[in-house]
């Protein structure tokens, strides 16, 4: 659409392949064609303290792609990434949630387990879907399968998504947990968690 | 398809020589059927080959806006319903087969069917994501176009000076057959076939450059230039000459007026290349770099003729070039423009070679890093399968 707002100043969702799709207060969101199918590997687990744990988060997908027309049957209790078809782009002050749309959701599908998405994002939106239904569920790329919705911050932020290193960059597709940025955080807590317990018991021989 | 017809065919004639052998009264007769199926077996062996290209078809390497992008190169060259897969190879080039299996199948007396035609386009496994190598598959699936629809035929027959190259073939097979000492039909028999090959080659450049605009000149360049430079051989002509003859037919349609402002280093560079003294052959060899160079106008209008409305025009690319760039720079996917019309996947290709070149600060010594930008290639990738996506898309009220 026409609009003398610069590009880098729009909320962009691309490409937008009917205009219905845009709703009172929601944009429907359509499946993208790339998948992370979550299996078992020689790993004992993911431990985010682990200086391997990106490795590990790697090792245990395997990347599938579903081109339009044909489904991906998503069975019970299984967990997939996948990925809006859309490239969503927010300005710094939009903010959004992906939240799944009830038709999916009443035969067992939960869509997106992390739903925030923060001002400055750019990028297909990476979708946790996991069937806690009873049946399999024959999933198709470019069908509808989510809502963005959006709200306006009071004023832009300067600590938008875009700003500094982000985790996720402009992804494409489902992107594989990037938990070794956690690391700080999470050493942070062991020695916090260390300090608690020689503060309880001066004896006890730190881990 | 023409596996299957292939297999059926195979079985078929299994079936047939099993009854003849069991109905045959002799030993003699017997053992001329085990004969048969002697040779019927070894023809089986070649079918194998097939494997790794329907494995191919399961599951490929290449992005889906690669193989989407394929499809629709297909419909404007090959002009004719086609099943194409492409395999990876470990060999370190583009390559294709036709009808692999015609052979076999004209032995087992099978009628020729003519469509769908299969195309088997291989590329190099290393290059899988190398999305900027990709529109080298259009000078492979010219490879097709030219056994469908007879398009060497058509230069020659079309050729205006075709009196003048009747001479320059019968002084070439003179001169040719006087230097190595051999007889004129096996001289003349030897320039029919090099310049078959090459003239081939040069048809299927012709037929990329129109269908694809210059991306095609900037990834044959990046690709071809790590192998080879100005060294002809009996089946291709010097890398320099075919550069020579791709940026003549990009000066005269109009394109170097756009290249020139965005690229003028890389565009230098390559005309300098193209400019390089021809490496000395045989009498054959120069008689085929001529005859290119005099043939080059003819192949290029009749390409142009054949191709039709596939023809890449400049205009239209200069019309989206800007809006597709910002994007890029943005790393917003520039799969629709403002108006919501799908992109042109000819444009977007262009658009993320002069973008990766540019930001490169126009230097040719950065054409390799610039190969290896693996993100970049990636987001192009799904620009081109969106882009695809969204001129295809058949609306929900669509009866």
């Amino acid at each position: 659409m026409a609009t003398d707002v610069p590009l880098h100043e729009r909320l962009l969702v691309t490409p937008l392949l009917e205009g219905s799709q845009i709703g009172e207060a929601s944009i429907d969101l359509r499946l993208g064609t790339e998948f992370l199918i979550l299996r078992r590997t020689r790993y004992a687990g993911v431990d985010p303290a682990s200086q391997t744990v990106d490795i590990q988060a790697r090792e245990i997908v395997d990347r599938h792609v579903v081109p339009l027309g044909r489904p991906l049957w998503l069975h019970p209790d299984q967990f997939v990434l996948g990925a809006t078809l859309e490239f969503v782009r927010l300005p710094s002050n939009i903010g959004a949630y992906v939240l799944g749309r009830s038709s999916w959701g009443r035969i067992g599908l939960i869509v997106a387990t992390a739903v925030m998405i923060q001002p400055g994002f750019t990028g297909a939106i990476t979708l946790e879907l996991v069937n806690e239904g009873e049946s399999p569920i024959a999933l198709y790329p470019g069908s509808r399968i989510a809502q963005l919705a959006v709200h306006e911050l009071d004023a832009p932020t300067e600590h938008g998504y875009d700003v500094g290193d982000p985790k996720y960059f402009a992804p494409i597709g489902p992107q594989v947990s990037q938990l070794s940025k956690e690391a700080g955080e999470i050493g942070s807590v062991r020695r916090t968690g260390l300090s608690l317990e020689r503060q309880d018991d001066p004896g006890v021989t730190p881990v | 398809m023409h596996v299957e017809e292939t297999l059926t065919a195979i079985w078929t004639e299994i079936e047939r020589l099993e009854e003849r052998f069991l109905s045959a009264s002799t030993h003699a007769a017997r053992l001329a059927i085990v004969t048969e199926m002697r040779f019927l077996n070894h023809q089986v062996q070649f079918v194998h080959e097939a494997t790794p290209w329907l494995e191919s078809a399961q599951e490929s390497r290449l992005a889906l806006g690669v193989t989407y992008f394929i499809d629709e190169a297909v419909e404007s060259v090959v002009q004719r319903s086609a099943g194409v897969v492409a395999p990876a190879d470990p060999i370190y080039m583009y390559s294709t087969y036709s009808w692999p299996f015609r052979a076999l199948l004209k032995e087992l007396r099978v009628p020729r069917s003519t469509e769908p035609v299969p195309i088997i386009l291989f590329y190099p496994a290393q290059e899988a994501a190398s999305l900027l190598f990709h529109p080298i598959f259009v000078h492979e699936l010219g490879h097709t176009a030219i056994d469908e629809h007879d398009l060497a035929d058509r230069v020659l027959d079309n050729d205006p000076d075709r009196t003048d190259f009747g001479t320059a073939y019968a002084n070439a097979v003179a001169a040719f057959a006087a230097d190595e000492a051999i007889q004129p039909t096996e001289a003349a028999a030897l320039i029919d076939e090099g310049l078959a090959y090459w003239l081939e080659e040069v048809i299927c450049d012709a037929l990329a450059l129109l269908f694809l605009g210059p991306s095609y000149l900037l990834s044959f360049a990046a690709f071809g230039l790590s192998m080879s430079r100005s060294e002809p051989s009996s089946d291709h002509p010097p890398l320099t000459l075919r550069l020579a003859l791709l940026l003549a037919a990009l000066e005269f349609d109009g394109w170097l007026e756009i290249l020139r402002p965005t690229i003028p280093r890389t565009l230098a560079w390559l005309e300098d290349l193209a400019s390089t003294p021809a490496d000395p052959g045989n009498r054959a060899i120069d008689f085929f770099r001529d005859a290119m160079v005099a043939l080059w106008p003819t192949v290029y209008r009749e390409m142009k003729t054949y191709l039709n409305a596939g023809v890449y025009d400049p205009a239209a690319f200069e019309a989206v070039a800007a809006a597709i760039d910002e994007r890029l720079t943005l790393w917003i996917l520039p799969a629709q423009l403002e108006d919501g019309s799908p992109a042109d996947r000819r444009a977007l290709l262009l658009a993320g070679w002069l973008h990766l070149i540019g930001g490169a600060g126009d230097d040719p010594s950065a054409i390799a890093a610039i190969l290896k930008r693996r993100r970049f290639h990636d987001f192009l990738a799904k620009a081109l399968e969106m882009s695809a996506v969204a001129e295809k898309w058949i609306p929900v009220d669509t009866p």
